[in-house]
């Protein structure tokens, strides 16, 4: 009887979560396994005929040299994003931490490019940059540093560099108000226990405020990494993955495959390899939560 | 107990729900009206394609047209996954080449309403060109062009040719001394907006063209190798636009639209510009600033095609059909969306053409009157259809995409200075025995 009612009890649970579930499968589960289905296929992602060719796709891939180009972005893109950005952002909230005038309004200046959208600062940043009229070389001209007058967008030596400066400037802010709402959460006893015992400033950031962001420093990074594999928008704005691949990213890369030249197998070849790569940063960010987790219990 | 039979009927209501919200998508009528959805990148989203619409609306009250604008690649993006989805637009736009052969599957065979409405020769109306373009493998069309256009041309503000007492160029050479002039008194040389594939393919095309028309397209077609000597002097042509100042400094980081043709067509500041005869609409742009650059006191601008190789025989053109309009094999509305493209190659053309100047007509009966173009813009207008006519080389849109991809990367090398015109030849021409035909 008991068990009778315990199976009616978990059967109405399930039917509580099967909406939900619902959902889960056909909106997450399906693409993922119907993408990972079409990167065996060559396929034009439109004729109703596609042709199993295994794994000529992945062995495609391999092979590609401007996926070789891609992934080396991608290297470049997360570790200057990561280190640059968090530094700069550590950095800003650690000034404005402290009661200075206009620090509200500063913060809040510093967060703005974050709320832009990208095809603007995209399109606000070609301007800067053209190499002709660009406000960039117009005032270095003005300067007579003619010298240090590039064609900031058109070789790729400067394009990738001009890419990784647009979007330090514009998530910067982010990660100065992570770091500043956490540095609020610091205990102020600490501060004032460590002034007492003699420690400066400085020693009070290395010993204490450094080491208690741990959690955001982690966050950060793994957002930056994850933003890094996800990078579009000011890639396709900007320079549309080029000159000769110099900015290509991986979903730059799948656009051109896909919209371009029609090869949607090898562009699901390209989202399982990204796919791949999410799930690797995923198991590393929750063993990193769940051993917090172990040592706060 | 009646707690929880409650949240079960409603858990139960909530799932049923779900597949009724895509029973509701699939109707395609509205009251008594006949929808049809048209997707397009062009005619764009303008006022004067409103307009046109409206007329055929009202000529066709039992027909309304649900028109979407989007942006080429978009366009082409939506088309695959509402395609997928089945509820795609019952007409669209199609591009000749990669994109009219990749959509076949959902393209519906106009042949039989062709010849149903206009008899058996329907096909000798139209330009030849572009319908031997439209024609697919099995002999059948399934699209139908609303106009045309000519890629190719060198755009040129006579304004600064005047002030530095300058003669448009005839031949590369030519070009090289006015460019150089240019440079020399702070100007842009010739414009090209080359981070925009398609401009460098157009021009590459039209080099090669100039060499040799008939090795460029055997090649395209895999007849010819790439690395032709022919085929290797236009890639070399090419790359010396680049190094020898032919065009401005810093092209690849600049597209055309609307970067580069903004520069010319809105701010008449620079004296040259690379862009097909649909340019021939700015004329007829009802903007403010156009209208000074083209229409304003002493405005006089030049369309010329350019002697590449120095042989004293200038480039031919390249023809596309642009745009041509397909129905979708999947619509539930095809005899409405046939009423409405069967009106848009007719009248709707004649809006187009003679009232926008957006392409050259496709059609043989149709004349060429476009309303109210000044005197500058008629001279340019007759030597672009001058040209259509007797000096065509082959057609603008190659059907096959990866290889068009690989030239495009090619031909961003070689103006970088990577690779040497052989070195590209070489790149193309594997890519050209692996592409699929």
């Amino acid at each position: 009887m008991v068990s009778a009612r315990k199976r009616k009890d978990s059967f109405t649970s399930f039917l509580f979560v099967l909406p939900l579930l619902a959902l889960f499968l056909v909106f997450f589960a399906y693409p993922i396994i119907y993408n990972i289905i079409i990167s065996f296929y060559d396929w034009n992602g439109i004729s109703v005929e596609k042709v199993f060719v295994g794994f000529a796709n992945y062995t495609k891939l391999l092979a590609d040299p401007v996926m070789k180009k891609t992934f080396w972005n991608f290297v470049v893109i997360a570790i200057a994003t990561t280190v640059i950005q968090s530094a700069l952002g550590l950095m800003l909230a650690s000034f404005f931490i402290r009661k200075i005038k206009f620090s509200g309004f500063y913060r809040i200046l510093f967060y703005l490019p974050a709320i832009c959208t990208s095809t603007i600062v995209g399109t606000v940043f070609s301007k800067i940059f053209e190499t002709n009229r660009g406000y960039l070389n117009v005032i270095l001209r003005a300067l007579h540093l003619d010298f240090l007058c590039q064609q900031w967008l058109a070789t790729p030596k400067t394009a990738l560099a001009c890419l990784l400066f647009v979007n330090i400037w514009q998530w910067t802010g982010y990660s100065m108000l992570m770091y500043y709402t956490n540095m609020l959460n610091i205990p102020q006893e600490l501060y004032e226990s460590a002034t007492i015992d003699g420690a400066g400033s400085f020693k009070q950031f290395v010993y204490i405020t450094f080491p208690l962001l741990r959690g955001t420093h982690i966050t950060l990074i793994i957002l930056d990494i994850l933003g890094a594999l996800k990078f579009f928008d000011l890639s396709y704005v900007l320079t549309d993955g080029g000159p000769a691949h110099a900015t290509e990213t991986f979903s730059t890369y799948i656009y051109t495959k896909s919209f371009n030249t029609f090869q949607q197998g090898q562009a699901s070849t390209i989202v399982v390899f990204m796919f791949l790569i999410a799930m690797v940063l995923t198991v590393i960010q929750l063993k990193i939560y769940y051993k917090k987790d172990k040592e706060m219990n | 107990m009646k707690k929880k039979m409650v949240c079960i009927l409603m858990a139960g209501v909530m799932a049923a729900l779900m597949p009724t919200q895509f029973v509701f998508a699939e109707d395609g009528d509205s009251g008594e009206k006949t929808v049809v959805k048209f997707q397009t990148w062009n005619p764009g989203d303008e006022e004067y394609t409103h307009a046109m619409l409206a007329k055929f609306e009202e000529e066709h009250p039992d027909i309304q047209i649900d028109y979407t604008f989007m942006p080429y690649t978009d366009h082409v993006e939506k088309l695959k996954v509402d395609l997928s989805a089945g509820d795609a637009a019952d007409v669209y736009g199609v591009q000749t080449g990669a994109m009219y052969k990749e959509f076949r599957d959902f393209e519906e065979d106009l042949t039989p309403y062709l010849v149903d409405k206009y008899g058996d020769d329907w096909a000798s109306n139209y330009n030849e060109y572009a319908m031997s373009l439209l024609q697919g493998d099995d002999g059948e069309y399934y699209a139908v062009p609303l106009g045309l256009s000519y890629a190719g041309y060198v755009w040129a503000n006579m304004k600064y040719f005047d002030k530095y007492n300058l003669e448009l160029p005839t031949n590369y050479d030519e070009l090289k001394e006015v460019c150089q002039t240019f440079r020399d008194n702070g100007e842009y040389p010739l414009v090209i907006g080359a981070k925009d594939s398609w401009i460098n393919i157009d021009t590459w095309m039209n080099i090669a063209a100039d060499i040799n028309t008939e090795k460029l397209y055997s090649a395209i077609e895999g007849e010819t190798p790439f690395t032709d000597e022919d085929l290797v002097q236009s890639f070399q042509i090419w790359q010396n636009c680049f190094t020898d100042g032919i065009f401005q400094d810093g092209a690849l980081g600049v597209g055309m639209y609307t970067d580069s043709t903004d520069m010319y067509q809105k701010e008449g500041s620079i004296p040259m510009i690379l862009n097909g005869s649909w340019a021939l609409g700015a004329y007829k742009d009802s903007d403010e600033q156009s209208q000074e650059v083209y229409n304003g006191e002493g405005a006089n601008h030049k369309v010329f095609l350019m002697d590449w190789n120095n042989d004293g025989k200038i480039a031919p053109v390249e023809e596309a059909v642009d745009v041509s309009l397909a129905i979708n094999n999947q619509s539930k509305v095809k005899d409405a969306a046939w009423t409405f493209v069967d009106w848009m190659i007719h009248e709707g053309a004649e809006t187009l053409v003679n009232g926008q100047l957006q392409y050259m007509p496709a059609r043989n009966d149709m004349e060429l009157n476009v309303e109210g173009l000044n005197e500058n813009g008629t001279e340019n207008l007759n030597y672009c259809v001058e040209q259509g006519k007797d000096n065509v080389g082959g057609y603008r849109e190659m059907a096959y995409a990866e290889l068009k991809e690989t030239i495009s990367n090619e031909l961003t090398e070689l103006a970088l200075g990577d690779v040497t015109p052989e070195e590209a030849a070489e790149t193309i021409e594997a890519a050209s025995q692996a592409q699929e035909r």
